[in-house]
């Protein structure tokens, strides 16, 4: 061969092996970074989990897989028999006859919400549906129906698409015609519902009206409304069949949905809707009085795999039906204060926040300009933004659902002063009336048997740690034994003070409730107890903490906070004759020991003083003038709120400009230049059970976790705080353990896979609209149990598994995770998940602490409110999880807190969740993505733990150009070693989390990293590779440089 | 005619390597500039390698037309080879930190749970990640081209 060619050969190789070289190191490298979501996308596994199963501190209680399985599956059936609400139950039509027949109608009646797989929905393969369960449970079902339904409109099939990455096949369910299962964000909703004037051009046959034997058919219609992350139904957005836009409400039954239920009354004899949605739906239609008016209407939520057969024993009246409603339901949402300021709009000159020339830049970002005007969603992308543009004003205080109606219908009878009766906030008519606008309320239940609930005794224990105990006896009228619920309210007393020092009042506020088996005509005696906290009100202007007014608390048991609000009214002498919608059906218990008010008892928490942590929430302080009016009950005409997204809000006029632009901006912390940190050595304790004994894992504040954390080196711990990533970081001179975060709202998603078999299994079979609308404590703290156990078997100990947010209006897109409107409610359901997960060690974070009140702009938009509604509603409901629930771990919401993002928020989270509630947990952030509203700098200072972002082990401060962190070019290491208190604040931020997983299962096993066949891959490219370049090079240098011969002719 | 005619077949396969990478950093420079979810969103740690790139090619096309003898010309035919052979080299460091850059933005686009493909899934959004996506592809047509190229001899050494 030519010299020539051989040159050319090696010349070529050589940038073949060098090409492949630098593919191998930097492909290496980049996996590396990626390493769990490749773990996730090919089926390996990077981390494995040892475990000394004998000696580990968690134990599952059960001792097969095969148990566990089954608790998972009981705890789910359980839901479903005390989650479903009856809402209304003429002509005998519930429990089902056995000699009837059901018909069965709607679209979701054939294929519930949701009907595929992922986070709502476990998918194991004895999952049950509504047709299946009643089958089980021996109920016929009208087969023309079935067959027109199943065959002509739905066509189940399975639609195959396939893994973009592994190319393996992924098997979906779908249909033909189904209702859709996204709502988008605030755009047209189609209600995709067959109207039954068509189902001939369906397939539908001639005669299928004469094929259902009507005098022995019930007729069962289900609706759906779907729910999602960044999700937000828009009012008046509802588009028909036919694709029309109705300009209805989209949660209303639409006209379409109506005209099955009208085809279900004249083929069947009785009539039932099932409602199958996180939504409360606008029902006016089909309640009494209604144009289509049926004889029962339950509320079944958002079933997961087994739920469907709980609610068939609740239909059929296996068990007696106890589930209440969470939500009140009205005849317009737009009733609802709180829909007055939803969405969301731009200040009137909200560009004046963005950096640029004209306004002046970002001293954290010279030159660069940053628009305040959002151009992106929730994921970040598009132009730099601060995302600081749009504002609500949730001006109705703590009226939030039933306490905004029923506080309305008390004053109506009782203070007629309070001009409740005006025309404001009235959607019915030219005034306003408790009937016309509140169908069902807040805790209404119909039980098949006959009771009654009637407190006996009060105790209130009136200290800062303090309960109240009520007893209430439950007795079953009936001649069945059953399940009972009851509900204990509270009024507290609505003073000269507290009008004149704009403290609210709820005339109606649910405290606990408990579930009680009562044999035939028998009373059982059930306690209730509640911590006394809950009895306080925040009083933000005068007292500035929380007060307990001198006054006559009335003590109640009612199904529901309406026959409640009724039993205080009797109590107080009120009878229909007064105007009352009924007369009082139980009796009030008073207190009436605090003979004066009280501004210093519950001041204090946890050694903490409590006060105004939130004052900057309230638009007013950014004004400068009463711009605001918020919601007050003595005045229900002059304050029911306006839409503050119609007035024009000027930033550049406020006498505070430049402090409102800079929090706007996320200037809430300036990195100091002037006071060293010390940087971490290694002290020579490791996070180990050698040096983690009984008085570490008790006490924080053991001397072992200082020196542990001041080991931490400053790039490390400031890099770690603010990369969460979806696992922990690995620290240096710590040794700790790598914690994998998991999601699933209704448990791990994560499957157990049988090692013999290969059989796969999903324990995220939790309904949490049903756990909700059981309003059993016990029932929650059972799941959490389940829940934990089910870690302890998947060898997953971290999960983002409860959503805790108040329901502040119907709209909200994930109202599906969370609990209710009410925050007690929330709060009693959390304390029992998460009590029962940490009792097994499951670390369970429940998300979105901070006012997630929609999805809708959920990145950066401010909400605006007082300090009564700040720590009485949405934090109230996280607190019981927080606070006496021995919760770990906690998600804080996207938005802002008045001008400042929640992560941010010290007053939240390091004043009231670390130091009042004494919280020592994790502290994690929603996903940052490189938006420009969250700042490393106030995280760390607000004692945030982890900043959510998709990296892996990446526990140094500044990533680079390409790393997740790529918004935060100013902190570095160099910009931060002057700042000790940025430093000790970030080690001590470690510390909770250190704290956290020493308390937890994590505990059970160390986990290590272990090379996969692509690690192999990517090692023997490598080394092949460089071997084979660096000989190419060399012998291509070689015959470069060797003289060539002269030829010899 | 005559200038055609002394080019080697290594010299056209680096003027097409050149075309490619600079088609590559022409949608690169489209993409940071469209609407979108990576309008303005510059990578300097691919800028870097790709100029670079462009750069060497360019001398590499300018050196080769230039006549040298002796040793010089074979220093020169050195450096020249040494350059052709950085190249797909730069191209692929490219292509990696465009990936890490990118990859959290794509998965976002693509991998989003169903409920947030709405938002997420812009005209604009899709179109970016299109954009996206081809200046990778470029970037790697550019990487092989320029192996192939290396192959090749760009400039005659004297008999």
């Amino acid at each position: 061969m030519k010299r020539k060619t051989i040159t050319s050969l090696l010349r070529g190789t050589s940038t073949l092996m060098v090409s492949v070289l630098t593919l191998s190191l930097l492909g290496t490298s980049l996996a590396d970074s990626y390493r769990k979501n490749l773990d996730d996308v090919l089926g390996t596994q990077s981390y494995v989990t040892i475990s000394d199963a004998e000696n580990a501190r968690f134990q599952s209680d059960y001792g097969t897989i095969e148990e566990m399985k089954a608790a998972a599956k009981d705890i789910a059936v359980r839901q479903g028999e005390e989650g479903t609400v009856v809402m209304k139950n003429d002509n005998n039509v519930l429990p089902l006859a056995d000699t009837n027949t059901v018909a069965l109608l709607g679209l979701a009646a054939y294929a519930p919400y949701p009907y595929n797989s992922g986070d709502l929905l476990a998918g194991n393969e004895d999952g049950v549906d509504l047709v299946e369960a009643l089958n089980e449970a021996g109920v016929a079902i009208n087969q023309t129906l079935y067959d027109f339904y199943t065959e002509k409109l739905l066509n189940k099939h399975e639609v195959i698409t396939q893994n973009q990455w592994t190319g393996e096949d992924v098997v979906s369910i779908g249909f033909d015609h189904i209702y859709s299962t996204t709502v988008g964000d605030m755009i047209d909703y189609t209600i995709y519902e067959v109207p039954a004037d068509r189902y001939e051009e369906f397939g539908a046959p001639a005669d299928m009206k004469t094929q259902i034997d009507k005098e022995n058919t019930t007729a069962i219609c289900v609706f759906a409304r779907p729910g999602g992350e960044a999700n937000t139904y828009a009012p008046g957005s509802a588009v028909n069949f036919d694709g029309e836009k109705t300009g209805k409400d989209p949660l209303a039954l639409s006209e379409d949905e109506l005209s099955v239920v009208a085809y279900a009354k004249e083929t069947c004899d009785k009539v039932i809707v099932l409602l199958n949605t996180g939504n409360t739906m606008v029902i006016k239609d089909i309640v009494e009085g209604g144009a289509y008016e049926v004889d029962g209407i339950a509320y079944i939520g958002c079933p997961n795999d087994y739920q469907f057969t709980g609610i068939i024993n609740v239909l059929t009246g296996k068990v007696n039906a106890t589930g209440a409603l969470t939500d009140t339901f009205v005849a317009d949402n737009a009733a609802n204060p709180s829909v007055t300021n939803f969405g969301g709009d731009y200040y009137a000159d909200a560009d004046i926040v963005s950096a640029n020339a004209t306004n002046g830049y970002d001293y954290r970002y010279p030159n660069e300009e940053i628009s305040n005007i959002s151009t992106s969603g929730s994921f970040g992308g598009g132009l730099a933004n601060y995302s600081g543009g749009q504002y609500i004003v949730e001006a109705e205080g703590i009226y939030v659902g039933y306490k905004y109606f029923e506080t309305r219908y008390f004053d109506s009878i009782m203070n007629p002063e309070f001009n409740a009766s005006s025309s404001e906030g009235a959607t019915q008519g030219s005034v306003w009336n408790y009937k016309d606008e509140v169908i069902y309320s807040f805790g209404h239940t119909l039980s098949y048997l006959d009771y009654m609930q009637e407190i006996k005794s009060i105790e209130v224990e009136k200290t800062t740690e303090g309960n109240i105990t009520a007893v209430v006896a439950v007795t079953n009228q009936s001649n069945q034994d059953g399940k009972f619920l009851a509900q204990l309210y509270v009024q507290q007393p609505y003073t000269e003070y507290d009008m004149a020092n704009k403290v609210e009042k709820s005339a109606v506020m649910f405290l606990n409730s408990a579930k009680i088996d009562v044999p035939a005509g028998e009373t059982r005696e059930v306690e209730i107890t509640v911590p006394t906290k809950y009895l306080a009100s925040y009083d933000y202007t005068n007292a500035k903490t929380y007060i307990l007014d001198q006054g006559n608390y009335y003590f109640t048991a009612a199904a529901g906070s309406h026959e409640a609000v009724n039993n205080f009214l009797g109590a107080q002498g009120k009878t229909v004759e007064d105007g009352m919608t009924a007369n009082a059906t139980g009796s009030a218990i008073v207190w009436s020991d605090n003979a004066q008010l009280d501004t210093t008892t519950f001041s204090l928490s946890n050694n903490t003083i409590i006060t105004n942590v939130a004052d900057d929430a309230d638009l007013n302080y950014w004004t400068g003038e009463e711009t605001v009016t918020y919601l007050s009950r003595q005045d229900w005409a002059g304050t029911y709120p306006i839409n503050y997204n119609e007035v024009d809000i000027y930033i550049g006029n406020s006498p505070r400009k430049d402090e409102w632009i800079a929090t706007l901006r996320g200037q809430i912390y300036a990195i100091q230049t002037d006071v060293p940190a010390a940087e971490g050595r290694d002290n020579g304790v490791r996070f180990s059970t050698e040096y983690i004994q009984y008085e570490e894992l008790t006490t924080i504040g053991a001397s072992y976790w200082d020196t542990l954390v001041a080991s931490i080196t400053i790039d490390e711990a400031v890099g770690a705080v603010i990369h969460g990533g979806s696992r922990s970081d690995v620290l240096t001179n710590v040794e700790n353990p790598i914690v994998l975060q998991n999601e699933g709202v209704n448990g791990f998603t994560t499957a157990y896979v049988d090692e013999i078999t290969g059989e796969k299994y999903r324990f995220n079979v939790t309904s949490m609209t049903l756990l909700g609308s059981s309003f059993n404590p016990e029932l929650a703290y059972d799941w959490g149990m389940v829940l934990g156990n089910s870690g302890l078997w998947l060898d997953r100990y971290s999960l983002w598994g409860i959503g805790l947010t108040q329901r502040r209006t119907p709209y909200n897109g994930r109202n599906y995770e969370y609990v209710s409107e009410d925050p007690m409610l929330t709060n009693r359901i959390g304390y029992g998940v998460l009590n029962g997960c940490t009792e097994k060690g499951i670390i369970n974070g429940p998300k979105h602490m901070g006012f997630n009140d929609q999805e809708h702009n959920r990145n950066g938009i401010a909400a605006y409110m007082n300090e009564q509604k700040f720590r009485e509603t949405d934090l109230r409901g996280f607190q019981g999880a927080l606070d006496e629930g021995n919760g770990l771990a906690v998600m804080v919401a996207f938005n802002r807190i008045g001008a400042n993002n929640a992560s941010h928020h010290v007053g939240l989270l390091k004043t009231i969740l670390r130091e009042e509630w004494g919280f020592t947990g994790i502290i994690s952030t929603d996903m940052m993505n490189n938006s420009y509203y969250f700042t490393p700098e106030a995280m760390v200072m607000a004692t945030v733990t982890q900043v959510a972002d998709f990296g892996g082990d990446d526990n140094h401060i500044n990533l680079g150009e390409g790393g997740v962190d790529a918004v935060w070019p100013y902190i570095s290491e160099e910009s931060v070693m002057n700042d000790s208190n940025l430093v000790e604040q970030a080690r001590e931020n470690l510390k909770y989390q250190l704290y956290t997983f020493a308390n937890s299962a994590v505990m059970n096993v160390s986990t290590e990293r272990v090379n996969v066949w692509w690690d192999d891959v990517f090692a023997t490219t490598t080394n092949v590779s460089g071997v084979l370049a660096v000989i190419s090079i060399f012998a291509w240098i070689g015959l470069c440089f060797v003289p060539t011969k002269k030829k010899e002719d | 005619m005559n200038f055609m005619k002394k080019q080697t077949a290594g010299t056209f396969a680096t003027v097409i390597t050149l075309f490619f990478a600079l088609i590559s950093y022409i949608i690169y420079l489209v993409n940071i500039g469209m609407d979108g979810y990576f309008k303005n969103a510059k990578v300097p740690a691919a800028t870097r390698p790709a100029v670079t790139a462009i750069v060497l090619l360019c001398f590499v096309l300018i050196l080769t037309q230039l006549k040298f003898n002796g040793i010089v010309n074979r220093i020169i035919i050195f450096i020249t080879d040494l350059m052709r052979m950085a190249v797909p080299a730069l191209s692929i460091a490219t292509i990696c930190a465009l990936i890490f850059s990118r990859a959290t933005g794509l998965a976002f686009i693509y991998f989003s749970n169903e409920e947030v493909l709405l938002e997420v899934q812009t005209a604009a959004n899709i179109a970016s990640s299109q954009w996206t996506i081809a200046n990778m592809i470029f970037w790697g047509i550019t990487a092989i081209v320029g192996i192939v190229a290396s192959f090749l001899t760009i400039k005659k050494e004297e008999e």
